[in-house]
């Protein structure tokens, strides 16, 4: 029962007739792509690695729950995914136009904190503006903003980011497992068992 | 921006370090005179310890050899009895892997001896030298790198305590200029650019910071001093803001400077630059300058960039 059922995932994982499948495993790699992408978040080699394992043991576990579940459980498990997707990178969106910038052409994207600090406050007016302190700092966000509210920001970024690849990941593998149903249905004796 | 963490990251700009410096301030300044006064007064035939001030040891008949003995002396006691203040580590290595810390930013001369003293300036670059020797001696013992740089820092500091023994012997009436400073800082300078080589052959890098800060990378900036004979320091504009409404305004200037020692840093934003030209070349220079893309600084006498 056990080897069925593991065989059942790995051939769920090997099956490349599916877009879908295609995309999940697309989806894997993306954390990856991070690393080359400079979107400043923090770590990005342990997180694209995380991430990648989180997406993976999270195809694992559904897989495990919902291999027997009907097929409007699944529909319903997709749409929360998609709800959750939707949430977490509309999250991932704002923490990206609000808590992180770019100081010049060619650098790194940085996480930005959200409570100045009291005596950069000071100096703050309506002609030198927290942007200026900013540049005025060689763009080192701890020296404009408190300690704790940069860190805030970095957890931020990384809870979205795993979030929005987290539960894309979950959206894909109802959907694949719909789609492999479908496929089933339609051709059982094709059935793939590697 | 590398060199703000090379030379900013020490504890001396942490916030109990100001706070304990102002504190002790006073107490240095006069224990260390007290001392010197004693060492002094002891080797001095007919007085007695405690009698002579620094004026009057100025007349003592003494040999620069033995001057220079006893303000050894008062540098050692002075970098042992506070490992925290005078003694701070000015050298590492390893700490967090792969990274050094050198920091060579003078004290300020009145933490060692009062500003008007003409021998503040050979005490304070004394200090700084046995700190560095203690550092040394402890992280890379065997190392040539540090050899010949800090015997020539104490060259330096010797030739200009010699002088200053000669002056006050016979030359008195014609009126010591040179306090030295010129010529010990370029032996600093040469120790640091050394330091930096051996930094750069091992891959050791300065830590982004010791709070663990991650500024920008910023763009490759390659500082020319024409004619080569000037300090270049700089420090973020915000700093330079920031002490502008501190109370300590001077003092506060003073800590923040920054020396740039390589002809390659990396820099971005804004700075407040200060470049140091002997008198000769009209004094010292300050300005602003901005870095929004690789570049090349240029600094003249009198012209800024």
């Amino acid at each position: 029962m056990a080897n069925e059922s593991l065989r059942d995932f790995r051939s769920f994982l090997a099956d490349f007739r599916g877009l879908s499948s295609l995309g999940l495993k697309a989806t894997a790699v993306a954390p990856f792509a991070g690393i080359w992408l400079k979107t400043g978040l923090p770590l990005p080699g342990l997180m694209a690695g995380l991430t990648s394992l989180a997406e993976f043991i999270t195809v694992m576990c559904l897989f495990q729950a919902m291999e027997k579940s009907t097929n409007p459980r699944l529909k319903k498990g997709m749409y929360v995914g998609i709800w959750f997707s939707a949430a977490s990178m509309l999250g991932l969106l704002i923490v990206f136009v609000f808590l992180t910038m770019v100081p010049g052409s060619g650098q790194d994207r940085k996480v930005k904190g959200f409570v100045v600090q009291p005596n950069v406050a000071e100096l703050i007016n309506g002609t030198y503006t927290v942007a200026d302190a900013l540049r005025d700092t060689s763009y080192d966000p701890e020296k404009v903003w408190t300690t704790w509210s940069v860190k805030t920001s970095e957890i931020l970024l990384q809870l979205f980011w795993l979030g929005t690849f987290i539960s894309l990941a979950s959206v894909l593998t109802c959907f694949s497992m719909l789609e492999r149903r479908r496929l089933n249905a339609r051709s059982p004796e094709k059935r793939v068992r590697r | 921006m590398k060199f703000r963490h090379f030379l900013a990251t020490p504890p001396p700009s942490t916030p109990s370090f100001r706070s304990r410096s102002s504190l002790t301030l006073i107490l240095i300044v006069f224990s260390v005179r007290i001392l010197l006064i004693d060492l002094i007064s002891v080797s001095v035939k007919g007085q007695t310890a405690g009698q002579r001030s620094l004026d009057q040891l100025d007349k003592a008949d003494q040999g620069s050899a033995e001057l220079m003995r006893h303000l050894r002396d008062i540098a050692t006691k002075g970098v042992e009895s506070d490992p925290a203040f005078l003694g701070e580590p000015r050298f590492g290595i390893g700490m967090p892997a792969g990274r050094y810390f050198y920091y060579d930013t003078p004290f300020k001369r009145a933490f060692v001896f009062p500003d008007s003293d003409l021998l503040a300036i050979p005490m304070e670059a004394l200090v700084r030298a046995t700190v560095f020797r203690r550092d040394f001696e402890k992280v890379v013992p065997k190392e040539p790198f540090w050899k010949e740089p800090l015997g020539n820092v104490l060259r330096s500091i010797e030739s200009c305590v010699e002088d200053y023994a000669a002056f006050e012997r016979n030359e008195r009436a014609g009126g010591w200029k040179g306090p030295c400073a010129d010529s010990i800082q370029s032996a600093f300078l040469e120790l640091g650019q050394s330091v930096q080589r051996y930094a750069n052959a091992h891959s050791i890098r300065p830590p982004d910071g010791l709070d663990g800060r991650s500024p920008a990378e910023g763009y490759e900036v390659t500082i020319i001093v024409s004619p080569p004979r000037a300090r270049v320091k700089i420090m973020t504009a915000l700093e330079y803001l920031k002490c502008g409404v501190a109370r300590d305004s001077k003092s506060c200037l003073e800590r923040e400077w920054i020396d740039q020692l390589s002809d390659k840093t990396n820099l971005i934003g804004e700075y407040r630059y200060r470049v140091e030209w002997p008198a000769d070349l009209n004094g010292p220079d300050e300005g602003h300058f901005g870095i929004t893309k690789r570049t090349t600084l240029t600094f003249t006498p009198n012209k800024g960039k």
